[in-house]
């Protein structure tokens, strides 16, 4: 099952397509997260019009990117 | 500017030197002035000898800003009657130029130089003055090396330079030569050997790569400043600040070598003071400036590698589109805390270096850079509430954060231009958690910066205008 690892989150979804507010919602990721899937050792980073197809084995995680202070 | 003449030193008490320099460089940025009697051999002196200072103090100024000083006028008389009250040959004036630490004289005070002796004379009582007498001009910066001086004799000539301090105390004498020409000391030193370390762990190929690399660190707030620090002693060619920013008070606590007389004075000036302070990198730049202007353009695009350290989504787009125009490699360090918008706990602290290197993804493909950059206008309340995410702001600041990140992004640098490990292209890091994460960021081919049909290699073949995809806005 692909799988959704987060900051204080890591549970498994059913395989399917998602958009990146549907990840960000179950993974009650903030506004400002930008979803990241990766694919065999490779990262992908989902924009917000973009619908992902995840697989088993996928593996989903959010960053957050900060300016600096 | 005056030609070089006959060195002259002035011999001090250390109990005269020390109050002196105390009164003249407080915490408080203001130049303040101090006047000396001093004596001298009776022909041609090379040395001359503190005989009493005065120091004037604060409510004895007509005027009194970080630049500018006047006495008052009756302290001014009372200083000259007293001086001509003693059988002593010269008269200096000294004053301070807290903003510097290599104090070299002014436009200002070369003209208030030009008939110093004539004006001097006209406030000193005829017949009650021993002619001819010496008046001598002193500034001094915050080095104990950063000092210029001229001596000139009763007819406004000039006589010498002062080349030297020399300090009389009661464990030792010590001697300060002027770091003439902004030249000082340590800069004699040997490169070689406070590059020992350096060549130690990455060898002489290794340091001569970094003597070959020209840097320019755009932003040099909290990540910028601590980028600076940690590669002041790496030895590279050059080195160049781009920053519009001053120092403000609620600055100083992440800002390395900032003081609080800096408060007010342009970022990239401290930044640069440091770095030369070392003294191991051939060439410092400080561009008080926007990215955007022409001078920080001619910089980066002169550059062999970026380093961001910016408060602002669209300028970190403006670099990134600069970097692939021109094939720039570019570290870009990020760092902040988010707060939970229901329980106002925090929900992450740490940051992300990311690096593009052309060829490879940039930083949209790598979510850096979102797409609805934000307005200038966001970013200033960012600023004022310590750069902390959420619905609501809340003040705090990310100093211990800024340090790991600039660490991390230093650490990249270096890696890269010697090579001796390969580049990690994103490094998020979760201070929260204790722990790092490494991500292989993919190039989009669709994408208008690095894809297929991007910018990269274009130069300025291409006028400078926002992709329709990327709305600024």
């Amino acid at each position: 099952m692909p799988r959704i690892t987060s900051d204080g989150y890591d549970f498994d979804i059913p395989e399917g397509a998602y958009s990146a507010s549907d990840l960000k919602e179950r993974a009650k990721a903030p506004d400002n997260a930008v979803p990241v899937v990766r694919k065999q050792d490779k990262d992908i980073v989902l924009e917000p019009e973009e619908v992902v197809n995840l697989q088993s084995n996928d593996r989903v995680t959010f960053t957050t990117p900060m300016e600096a202070a | 500017m005056i030609s070089r003449s006959k060195p002259i030193t002035v011999v001090w008490k250390e109990c005269d030197f020390l109050a002196m320099r105390q009164h003249l460089l407080r915490n408080d940025n203001l130049e303040r002035v101090s006047f000396v009697f001093f004596g001298a051999t009776d022909d041609n002196p090379s040395e001359i000898y503190v005989h009493k200072v005065i120091n004037l103090e604060d409510g004895e100024y007509e005027k009194q800003t970080p630049t500018y000083v006047v006495p008052k006028m009756t302290r001014l008389i009372s200083v000259f009657r007293e001086y001509e009250s003693k059988a002593i040959k010269g008269l200096m004036h000294v004053h301070s130029h807290p903003f510097s630490h290599a104090a070299e004289f002014s436009g200002i005070d070369y003209q208030s130089a030009k008939n110093a002796v004539g004006s001097l004379k006209s406030y000193l009582r005829a017949g009650e003055r021993n002619n001819p007498f010496l008046f001598a001009h002193l500034v001094i910066g915050q080095e104990l090396e950063g000092f210029s001086g001229n001596v000139y004799d009763g007819t406004n000539s000039l006589m010498g330079q002062v080349e030297s301090m020399h300090i009389v105390g009661m464990r030792e004498a010590k001697k300060m030569m002027r770091n003439g020409d902004g030249v000082s000391r340590w800069q004699a030193l040997d490169n070689s050997e406070i590059l020992d370390r350096n060549v130690k762990w990455l060898g002489e190929a290794g340091q001569k790569k970094i003597a070959d690399t020209q840097v320019v660190i755009c932003g040099v707030g909290g990540a910028g400043s601590l980028m600076a620090l940690n590669i002041r002693g790496m030895g590279f060619g050059k080195i160049t600040l781009i920053d519009h920013d001053r120092i403000e008070a609620s600055n100083l606590n992440r800002l390395p070598a900032a003081k609080r007389r800096d408060v007010g004075f342009f970022k990239v000036d401290v930044m640069k003071r440091m770095i030369e302070d070392v003294g191991v990198t051939s060439e410092v730049e400080a561009i008080p400036g926007r990215i955007e202007s022409d001078k920080a353009k001619k910089a980066i695009v002169s550059a062999h590698i970026l380093v961001a350290g910016v408060d602002s989504f669209r300028t970190r787009f403006t670099l990134q589109m600069l970097a692939a125009r021109y094939l720039k490699p570019l570290i870009d360090i990020g760092s902040g805390i988010m707060l939970k918008t229901d329980t106002q706990t925090i929900h992450f602290m740490g940051g992300q270096v990311a690096t593009y290197i052309p060829g490879g993804p940039c930083l949209f493909c790598q979510g850096v850079v979102p797409k609805s950059i934000d307005s200038d206008m966001i970013t200033e309340v960012k600023r004022a509430t310590g750069y902390v995410q959420g619905t609501d702001f809340t003040p705090t600041s990310v100093a211990t954060i800024n340090a790991i990140m600039a660490g991390h992004a230093a650490d990249t640098l270096l890696k890269f231009v010697t090579g001796f490990s390969p580049v990690k292209p994103y490094l998020k890091c979760d201070l929260l958690n204790g722990s790092y994460q490494i991500f292989n960021f993919q190039r989009k081919l669709s994408c208008p910066v690095c894809g297929d049909e991007g910018v990269e290699g274009m130069g300025d073949e291409i006028p400078f205008v926002l992709p329709e995809s990327l709305p600024i806005e």
